[in-house]
């Protein structure tokens, strides 16, 4: 049957499927499924390990007193906890089917009474923006993927719309089927494509890190400060874990305690600070390693597929058509080495997927960038030809005057209601009363406000500075950020609306903050402050749809 | 900014301002009577009360005196066969284009107040975001928004 006898069928028959005759899909995929039966042992581990180190940290002080019974104990509760959790998952897993119908991917849960009546959900092809396979530890040792498919909807389908317990060729096999169906439901199948298996399906491109790139990439991307201060918060609280237990006896010990260490308390603070800083570095390029290692980028046709991570892998295939801006990330490090990371901005449900926030996914974490145009150019066509290409302006010196006040107009503030409060409440009193510990602090408040008034500053000068604006036919291109300078190019069709602002102070100064949103949740760097007002309108004009 | 758009609100829309503002004032009013009755019967200081109802109060007609009127006079709307142009704002003024395929719905909403001053509120939603434009008399209103949702179906495009 030819292509067009076969839409004049489908006009004229609209109930039969889009999908019967030529029937590609794998045998393997076809009819009603269940999760892999291993799953179910996967569910019930995961289940159980939460109560189980409860009953654990429950038990630790009869058991650090000595009690030797305490391990029985918690031998005896770890076994009816699993028990419980397995009945728990075998009867989820049995109630959770999947089925590829010709208008969607059915999937129904629910056990069938009371609040957890049965249900079901459709989640029609073509909606589909993006497919997360992804596969945690435990799953990777059993062998196991999930798939997680994301549409464009307003309310997230959160666990609904998931379809865990996958063999890893199935999984790969259905994502290909789905991007197979969302192609055909979109009427976008070429005639001889139809008789070609999905798993004969070629990538057209592929990009991977390796080597040098990895631990550069590792590197430049640390946070040292985030990962020191979940350190130290992690030894509090293991102090406090002590000394609950007993093993740390400093109760009404702690004059003593600060009579022994304040004659050197400054180089106690300070080398404490640069261990924890060293050690957040070494823990932040290790995260990093395993995040990125095995990273890989391949473009489809329709499609882009990323995957990455170490321990757990995750590989996301987006609908390259539903990408809706494309954002260009540098820290302060890879600005100085002159690399970048690319990320593409999808429509998703909010939250968090393997540390990364759900709606960004990470095209290429380590990039040159004078080479992100031929990537993106291989990778997203409809976002290539603008790096480098476009013409952009810049800030006005108006601009930078208006960054620096912003910058600086808290710590005179801060300062003011300082003072007011000591001269209200007498802070002097308590000064005298608990001096040792208050005057060290009050000293470092005042340090700390002044390093971060001078950061800011230089934030807000190398912002300026970096802030560009600008437009090809098809696409808005902004440059923002001091410390992490972004860049987007977002296609204007994926634009949902632009704004123009003007407080009282920026119409004097004759300057505008132009804002955009995208259907993506985040619109991180689709805002700049202060630029000129006839450019403003230049853009807006620009975006203005035409007839 | 150049060429605002040329529609304007009701001007009965003032009226509506002023008289919610108004019924704020006596809310925030009762609500301090009442906590005075109960910092009083407590034993507590009332003149934490009196601080903190005047300076609410205060704020409450000051705004009352500038913003409805400011509102009235910087809102400007338009819409053309391709967009929604919105122009508004009291101090900070907002100047919005919402290109018309980018509509997902558009809906009108009348509360007591509005509906007996016989104006409605259009609320024009995209993926994502909605915008108002607040009291448009109510026959203005309905065909605006059915004229939005015409123009938003014939404008085919896909998120």
């Amino acid at each position: 049957m030819s292509a067009g006898e076969k839409d004049l069928e489908r006009l004229a028959v609209p109930s039969r499927s889009l999908f019967e005759g030529a029937d590609t899909t794998p045998e393997a995929l076809r009819g009603t499924h269940r999760a892999n039966p291993l799953s179910v042992l996967a569910e019930a581990l995961k289940m159980a390990s939460g109560p189980v180190v409860l009953v654990a940290f429950g038990l630790a002080r009869d058991f650090f007193a000595g009690d030797i019974l305490a391990l029985a104990k918690l031998a005896l509760a770890a076994v009816g906890i699993f028990t419980v959790c397995l009945l728990l998952s075998f009867a989820v897993w049995r109630a959770r089917t999947w089925e590829l119908t010709a208008e969607g991917v059915r999937l129904c849960w629910g056990l069938g009474w009371g609040p957890f009546s049965r249900r079901s959900l459709t989640v029609p092809y073509e909606h589909i923006h993006t497919v997360s396979m992804n596969s945690a530890l435990m799953e990777r040792l059993l062998g196991l993927v999930a798939l997680d498919l994301d549409t464009g909807a307003a309310a997230s389908e959160g666990d609904a719309s998931k379809i865990s317990g996958l063999r890893a060729g199935e999984a790969e096999a259905l994502r290909a089927e789905l991007f197979r169906r969302k192609r055909a439901a979109a009427g976008q199948v070429e005639k001889d494509e139809k008789d070609v298996a999905p798993t004969a399906e070629h990538p057209l491109a592929i990009f991977s890190l390796e080597g040098r790139e990895l631990a550069l990439a590792a590197a430049s991307q640390m946070s040292a400060g985030s990962q020191a201060i979940a350190l130290v918060v992690l030894l509090v609280n293991g102090a406090n874990q002590l000394i609950e237990w007993g093993l740390l006896d400093v109760v009404g010990r702690g004059d003593e305690l600060m009579v022994g260490l304040s004659p050197m308390i400054v180089p106690v603070v300070l080398a404490f600070l640069a261990i924890t800083l060293l050690l957040g570095a070494a823990v932040s390029f290790v995260v990093n390693l395993v995040r990125y290692a095995g990273y890989r980028v391949e473009r489809y046709a329709d499609r882009v597929v990323v995957e990455h991570g170490l321990l757990s892998r995750s590989s996301r295939a987006l609908a390259a058509g539903r990408v809706q801006y494309v954002a260009v990330r540098q820290g302060i490090l890879r600005q100085l080495i002159g690399y970048a990371e690319v990320t593409a901005q999808v429509v998703a449900a909010p939250g968090e997927k393997d540390g990364e926030p759900s709606g960004s996914v990470l095209l290429h974490p380590f990039i040159r960038l004078g080479e992100v145009d031929a990537f993106l150019a291989e990778v997203l066509p409809d976002c290539s030809g603008v790096l480098g290409h476009v013409e952009l302006g810049k800030l006005g010196p108006v601009a930078r005057r208006r960054a620096v006040v912003r910058a600086v107009i808290w710590w005179p503030f801060a300062t003011a209601i300082f003072l007011g409060a000591q001269w209200l409440f007498g802070l002097s009193g308590l000064l005298e009363s608990a001096g040792w510990l208050l005057e060290p602090l009050l000293i470092a408040a005042a340090v700390l406000s002044v390093v971060l008034l001078v950061g800011l500053v230089v934030d807000a000068l190398r912002a300026w500075g970096a802030a560009r604006y600008g437009h090809t036919a098809r696409e808005l291109v902004l440059v923002t950020g001091g410390l992490t300078r972004l860049t987007v190019i977002a296609p204007r069709t994926r634009l949902q609306r632009m704004e123009m602002r003007a407080s009282p102070f920026q119409r004097r100064a004759g300057v505008a903050t132009l804002s955009a949103r995208t259907a993506a949740g985040d619109a991180d760097g689709l805002e700049l402050r202060d630029l000129p007002e006839e450019a403003a309108d230049e853009l807006l004009a620009w975006y203005r749809p035409r007839g | 900014m150049s060429d605002l758009p040329s529609h304007r609100l009701d001007p009965r829309m003032l009226r509506v301002w002023y008289v919610s503002d108004i019924i704020g004032i006596v809310v925030v009013a009762a609500l301090a009577v009442a906590a005075w009755l109960i910092v009083r019967h407590l034993g507590g200081d009332v003149f934490w009360v009196y601080l903190v109802a005047g300076v609410i109060e205060a704020i409450c007609v000051v705004d009352l005196l500038v913003s409805p009127r400011v509102e009235y006079a910087t809102w400007r709307y338009d819409v053309t066969p391709t967009d929604v142009d919105l122009y508004h704002g009291v101090f900070t003024k907002k100047r919005v284009l919402v290109p018309l395929v980018r509509v997902q719905h558009v809906q009108t909403k009348q509360g007591p107040i509005l509906r007996a001053h016989g104006l409605a509120t259009v609320t024009i939603s995209t993926a994502g975001e909605s915008f108002e434009i607040p009291g448009l008399a109510e026959d203005d209103a309905n065909e605006l928004r059915d004229r939005v949702a015409e123009l938003a179906r014939l404008a085919k495009e896909d998120v």
